[in-house]
């Protein structure tokens, strides 16, 4: 089942003197149950597709489309509410709450569907337990370390079960070990959940574990290859 | 989850956080404790002017507030009392004949108005039968013949309240601990008479030198104090003939009201001695003094009132004393200003701080927008924050506030260096705070109020992040 489907985006800035074209015309699909890289040396545009891709920016033309639905004609506070529902997220630097405990992070996108409690409380910890960190529950992210963190991260943003995941450089902050282990638990998910995961990256570890790759440069496509 | 997470929000930063809600706490404490301090005045004040001086309600004929004169009297003001008592909306009603004159003692004079009551009925409308000074006499003796009451301050003038450092004073001084070196240096002044406080005051000056302080002259003035109770005052007056005529009176009491103007120029005697005196018929009255259950309908009640008796002249309190009620309308005025200051002062705080906390999670907010956290949850979000800022101080500086309302309500401010410039107002040099319920929810509401007004501008800032770039920041 196709759960996203890019159709020849472009991202051109124009501030500048000379324009920079981010994204060059991009058209690339996504079949539910994907562990997909996208790999490309720094200034590629590999973020810019996919904060495009996550609706956090709007592109200068093309669509995307997912589970059916035109990103692009959303509004503004319709796409939040459809990211929220359909787009988990990973980023760099983690990116938790720091006031909160790992299962109040967990929960927070489930706060914010009102979900009910015990709903919450179920798929928080059967989510923590996935990802290893079940007995973590009530420590606070500076309790955690770094690859602890990032695997609280991906437990919220797998919490909504949504359609794809987006991980911009999930590993780029950590060790060889807390990598490995953070890669093989998404792997796992990926095969439980069946929740499609893209990556954006250019660390090996990840361009290994990766069952597609898909090769950016200056904003294009040089190579998509399935391992 | 939001109002969760804006609460813990608020313990980010403890220390930025603890400065806000205490400014918030001692600007409440601050605003509240000066409006009750205000208030407790005023009331005061008030409660002195109704039920000591002027009551609620009083009535004249036409022409007697004009020219004072004697004949001037409500011809059938015993009628007019019976009407009254009647009426469920009064407390209290009672005559009184009011005569202008000269009150002397020896060489001194004074110009006073005679306030010629009913004893029993005057109790009813005024508490100077309870504010006589202990040892100077009783309201008892009012039904002896001739008896005046005066007030501290016109005793003070009349050289009535004289000072003598006895043998026994010297007795005194030594019980209450006052040390051996002002007793010694005391030696010279005893047995010495002195007719009046200015000239006491002046040698305990030059007598004791570098131990004169106000506490030993409080302790030396109270125990020298004596009053000359078997004085004969003079009071002369205009009669109803126009002829001047002198009456002789002996003191049966002195009051104090903390009111020294009232106290110069008011004397108090038997109505019915006077009014056989003075052959003024029975039942006339020239002030009818009514006391009302609820002063609140003072207004209406003088109106009605006034249509019902339309030839005699009726006026409440505030007519009377309009400096009075312009004061407490004027002072509920400042204290409103006062705290809209203190509040926007607060404002500026809040801001402040929701700005810094707002700047500081940039990349927080947008991770957070990029989740699914939609803008109006985000805007909720900040405002919660800062109404917990501000509310957490509210309601620690009006606890705060009300214990020390309640402390000092208990045991009183003594205003010591102002205290004569307060009574020479009428103000009591003790005041006693206090303040209603009304004033603490409004107050709870302005506090609340000023906690969103000032996280509007902070979660605007919020919501015009771009999450993309948000996410961006370091």
């Amino acid at each position: 089942m196709k759960v996203l489907e890019i159709k020849n985006l472009y991202k051109t800035y124009s501030e500048t003197a000379v324009e920079v074209h981010a994204v060059n015309g991009i058209d690339l699909t996504f079949e539910q149950g994907e562990f997909a890289a996208i790999v490309g040396p720094s200034g590629s545009g590999k973020t810019t597709l996919l904060n495009m891709v996550g609706g956090l920016d709007k592109p200068t033309s093309g669509e995307v489309t997912i589970n059916n639905i035109k990103i692009g004609t959303l509004g503004k506070s319709k796409i939040i509410d459809f990211r929220m529902r359909n787009i988990g997220f990973v980023f760099q630097s983690y990116n938790l709450i720091p006031v909160l405990t790992a299962k109040e992070n967990v929960e927070f996108i489930m706060g914010l569907q009102k979900w009910t409690k015990e709903k919450r409380n179920a798929r928080t910890k059967e989510l923590l337990e996935a990802v290893g960190l079940g007995d973590r529950m009530n420590s606070r992210p500076s309790q955690l370390s770094g690859g602890q963190q990032q695997r609280v991260a991906v437990a919220r943003a797998l919490a909504s079960k949504p359609s794809f995941v987006l991980a911009d450089e999930p590993t780029a902050n950590l060790d060889s070990k807390s990598a490995s282990q953070l890669l093989e638990i998404m792997k796992d998910l990926n095969k439980k959940e069946n929740i499609t995961f893209i990556f954006s990256t250019h660390d090996q570890r990840v361009i290994d574990k990766a069952k597609r790759i898909i090769t950016v440069e200056d904003g294009k496509v040089t190579s998509d290859e399935v391992k | 989850m939001i109002w969760k997470t804006s609460w813990k929000n608020i313990w980010r930063n403890k220390t930025r956080s603890l400065v806000v809600i205490i400014s918030v706490t001692l600007g409440v404490v601050g605003g509240l404790f000066y409006a009750a301090f205000i208030d407790g005045m005023i009331k005061q004040r008030i409660d002195n002017v109704l039920n000591n001086e002027i009551g609620h309600i009083q009535i004249h004929n036409k022409d007697f507030r004009s020219n004072n004169e004697i004949i001037r009297t409500i011809p059938e003001g015993d009628k007019v009392i019976n009407e009254l008592k009647n009426d469920p909306e009064i407390q209290a009603v009672s005559g009184r004949l009011l005569i202008n004159g000269m009150l002397g003692v020896d060489a001194k004079n004074s110009g006073i108005q005679m306030l010629a009551v009913d004893p029993e009925n005057e109790k009813t409308i005024s508490g100077i039968y309870q504010k006589i000074i202990p040892g100077t006499g009783s309201w008892d003796k009012i039904n002896l013949k001739n008896k005046i009451y005066i007030g501290e301050e016109l005793a003070k003038n009349l050289n009535i309240i004289n000072y003598n450092i006895r043998d026994n004073v010297f007795d005194s001084l030594r019980e209450i601990e006052v040390s051996e070196e002002v007793l010694q240096k005391l030696e010279p002044l005893r047995n010495k008479r002195f007719k009046n406080e200015k000239i006491f005051i002046r040698e305990l000056k030059e007598t004791l030198k570098s131990s004169y302080n106000n506490s030993v002259k409080n302790q030396i003035m109270n125990n020298a104090r004596y009053y000359r109770k078997r004085a004969k005052l003079i009071f002369s007056f205009v009669n109803a003939d126009s002829s001047q005529t002198s009456v002789a009176y002996r003191i049966g009491g002195i009051y104090k009201i903390n009111n020294t103007l009232f106290e110069k120029s008011y004397a108090f005697i038997n109505a019915n001695q006077f009014r056989k005196m003075a052959e003024i018929p029975k039942g006339q009255y020239h002030q009818i003094v009514v006391k009302l259950k609820d002063s609140e309908k003072c207004t209406i009640i003088k109106k009605q009132l006034a249509n019902k008796y339309s030839s005699l002249e009726v006026i409440s309190w505030k007519d009377i004393q309009a400096d009075m009620a312009f004061m407490k309308d004027f002072m509920g005025i400042m204290y409103n200003i006062f705290m809209v200051f203190i509040l926007a002062a607060l404002s500026f705080g809040i801001i402040n701080t929701m700005l810094m906390a707002v700047m500081e999670r940039t990349k927080e907010l947008g991770m957070l927008t990029a989740i699914g956290m939609n803008r109006k949850k985000v805007f909720k979000m900040i405002m919660l924050e800062s109404v917990f800022l501000s509310l957490s101080g509210g309601v620690v500086g009006m606890i705060l506030g009300k214990i020390l309302i309640a402390w000092t309500n208990h045991t009183g401010i003594y205003l010591a260096g102002v205290s004569e410039g307060m009574e020479s107002f009428g103000f009591a040099a003790i005041c006693y705070p206090s303040i209603n319920d009304t004033f603490f929810i409004n107050l709870t509401i302005l506090v609340i109020i000023t906690g969103i007004l000032s996280a509007i501008y902070p979660a605007y800032k919020a919501l015009k992040l771009n999450p993309a770039d948000a996410l961006r920041t370091d």
